[in-house]
């Protein structure tokens, strides 16, 4: 069976000892920083998310991550 | 830093919030800016991190709003948005990025992390000064709060 590029890049990666496997990651990510993932051809044409209605908005409801996880504390 | 309007957009949590939920504060503004965005050909994108979040911030007694509700919601992101997971780049990315990300959450410098993997640039918050250490990384776009049409 014929394999694809993707299954024969996943086996290549698969007989990497661990430090090249990490050096690989790096790479990757470098290398998606200048290639993007996401290209435009995937946007959605028309956003209908549907609305939640009921409830009430309540001042303690989180909006930022500081509040959310309780956590005031930064790196 | 220059971008198109059709660049990819990632979109915060709070943003989230705001368009799903009518109660919510700039619940109009949010909406009308993903539609635009939507409409000028820009890929809207969220993290798992992100459906977390939307989970934990609604899912409380105060809001009163009801799970089968928030499900069907989140049910519903992937129609409207592409939907990044995080893998063991995005861990790589966020050990990389932690050391320049003085004064900031772990958990925002994650979001950076996941937009680096994905190559995407612009990240649209309510919350912009928490991710200010990277704006020479990423173009941030905060909610335009829109104008109150004069009572009559």
């Amino acid at each position: 069976m014929t394999q694809t590029l993707f299954e024969q890049a996943l086996a290549t990666v698969r007989q990497l000892p661990p430090r090249e496997r990490a050096r690989l990651v790096a790479v990757v990510v470098e290398e998606l920083a200048v290639h993007p993932v996401v290209d435009h051809a995937q946007g959605v044409q028309q956003f209908d998310l549907p609305v939640i209605s009921g409830g009430a908005w309540s001042d303690d409801i989180p909006t930022n991550r500081a509040e959310l996880y309780d956590d005031d504390e930064r790196c | 830093m220059m971008t198109n309007v059709a660049d990819p957009i990632f979109v915060d949590t709070n943003i989230i919030v705001y368009a799903s939920w009518s109660a919510a504060p700039l619940h109009q503004q949010a909406r009308q800016t993903l539609a635009q965005a939507a409409a000028a050909g820009a890929p809207l994108v969220i993290s798992r991190q992100v459906i977390r979040e939307f989970l934990a911030t609604l899912n409380r007694p105060r809001s009163s709003l009801a799970l089968p509700d928030l499900i069907a919601e989140v049910q519903a992101f992937d129609r409207n948005f592409l939907i990044a997971d995080e893998t063991a780049a995005t861990t790589a990315a966020l050990l990389a990025l932690l050391p320049q990300a003085s004064g900031m959450q772990v958990h925002d410098v994650n979001i950076v992390a996941t937009m680096q993997v994905m190559g995407i640039q612009r990240l649209l918050t309510n919350n912009p000064n928490d991710f200010t250490v990277f704006e020479h990384m990423i173009t941030i776009m905060p909610l335009v709060v829109l104008p109150t049409t004069p009572e009559a």
